[in-house]
C-alpha cells in the first residue's frame, strides 16, 4: 500500500474517536483516488468488502470530479448520496503522501448537513496533520 | 431528428489503450474518469470510472463508446453498460504476456455469445512484434475465444491513430450488417435446404 503507516495509525485513531463519539456514524474509510483501501472503521452489522467500498469510493470521487468540472468548471469538494436510511459523503484529500478519498456514512439520525461538517472536519484534521 | 444511439463497450487489461483509443476517435470531448496511479502499472494514470466518448455512424445513428477500468477490483462498473450492447471491443496488450485471466473473466461476464454480442479483439503495442510472435499470440486468443464458442476478428491496432482506430468499428459494422443479411428470407432458406 502507498500511504505510510503514520497515515494509517492517525487516521484508524481518528475513525475510532469519531464512531465513539458519533452513534450515527455507521463506516469510515480512507483510500487512495485509484480505488486501494488505505483504512476503515465500521459498526459490526455493516458488511462490506474492503476492495470494492475502496474502489466504489474512488469511481465516484473521480466520477464527482468529472461531472463538477463539466458543469461547474471546478473541481467537487464533497459528494453525498442520500437515501431512506442514511446517507453518505465523499471528501477528496490531497496530502503530502499523495490523493485520497474519505468516505463517511451515517444513518438517518444524522442529516445530510450534520455529516457535511463531520466529515470536512475530519478531513481538514488529516489534512493538517499531513499536508 | 432524434439519434439512435448504439453503445460500445471497451475493455480489456490495465495499459491496453482503451482511454486513448477514445480519445482518438471521440468526435465529442470524452469524459474521463482517471485518477493518478499509487503503484506502478507502467503508466501515470488509470481509469477508475467509465471514460465516455461518442462517434458519429451516420446522420441518424450514433455510437456511444464506454471505457471500463481495467483492474478486477473496479469489475463492479461493468454491470452498468452490461445491458443493450451494440458490440463487445477487447482491448489486448502485446508485451507482457497475454493475461488470459482477465480475458476468461471478461468473456464470463459478457457472455458475448449467449447474448448474440458482436466481439472484435484489438491488440496494441505491436510495433516490436514479429509476425510469428503476433500469430502466437492470436493463436492463444482464438483458442480462448472458441472456448467460449467464439469466433471473432482479432488484429493489430493503434489506439493513438485515428484510421488504425476506426478500422475496429467498421468491423463492427460488418459484422452487424451481415447480421442482418443472414436474417433474410432467402439465407434463411438456404439454411434448411442444407440441413436437410
Amino acid at each position: 500500500m502507498p500511504a505510510n503507516t503514520e497515515l494509517r495509525d492517525y487516521a484508524d485513531s481518528a475513525f475510532g474517536q469519531h464512531m465513539e463519539n458519533y452513534a450515527a456514524i455507521d463506516l469510515i474509510c480512507l483510500a487512495t483516488s485509484d480505488g486501494f483501501p488505505i483504512v476503515s472503521r465500521s459498526l459490526d452489522r455493516i458488511h462490506f468488502e474492503l476492495d470494492t467500498l475502496a474502489a466504489a469510493s474512488s469511481t465516484l470521487h473521480s466520477v464527482s470530479n468529472a461531472v463538477s468540472k463539466q458543469i461547474l468548471l471546478k473541481p467537487f469538494r464533497v459528494a453525498f448520496i442520500e437515501s431512506e436510511k442514511g446517507n453518505v459523503a465523499f471528501v477528496s484529500l490531497q496530502l503530502q503522501q499523495g490523493e485520497f478519498v474519505l468516505t463517511m456514512s451515517a444513518d438517518e439520525s444524522m442529516n445530510i448537513g450534520q455529516l457535511r461538517v463531520m466529515i470536512s472536519r475530519l478531513a481538514e484534521q488529516i489534512s493538517n496533520n499531513f499536508h | 431528428m432524434n439519434k439512435i444511439y448504439k453503445k460500445l463497450a471497451i475493455v480489456g487489461e490495465v495499459g491496453a489503450g482503451k482511454t486513448q483509443l477514445i480519445n482518438t476517435i471521440s468526435e465529442i470531448s470524452p469524459f474521463a474518469t482517471e485518477a493518478r496511479s499509487s503503484v506502478d502499472i507502467g503508466k501515470e494514470f488509470t481509469t477508475v470510472g467509465i471514460d465516455y466518448g461518442r462517434l458519429s455512424l451516420d446522420e441518424d445513428t450514433a455510437l456511444g463508446l464506454y471505457g471500463l477500468p481495467g483492474q478486477r477490483r473496479f469489475s463492479l462498473l461493468w454491470e452498468t453498460v452490461r445491458q443493450g450492447l451494440w458490440g463487445l471491443l477487447i482491448l489486448v496488450k502485446y508485451g507482457d504476456g497475454l493475461n488470459l485471466e482477465d480475458l476468461e473473466h471478461i468473456l464470463r461476464f459478457y457472455q458475448p455469445h449467449s447474448n448474440g454480442l458482436p466481439v472484435v479483439v484489438g491488440i496494441s503495442h505491436t510495433e516490436d512484434a514479429t509476425g510469428d510472435e503476433l500469430e502466437v499470440l492470436v493463436d492463444y486468443i482464438e483458442f480462448t475465444l472458441a472456448a467460449h464458442n467464439l469466433v471473432a476478428p482479432i488484429l493489430p491496432v493503434d489506439p493513438r491513430d485515428v484510421e488504425s482506430s476506426i478500422m475496429l468499428l467498421e468491423l463492427f459494422h460488418s459484422l452487424d450488417s451481415a447480421g442482418d443479411i443472414f436474417q433474410q428470407p432467402e439465407f434463411v432458406e438456404v439454411g434448411v435446404a442444407d440441413a436437410s
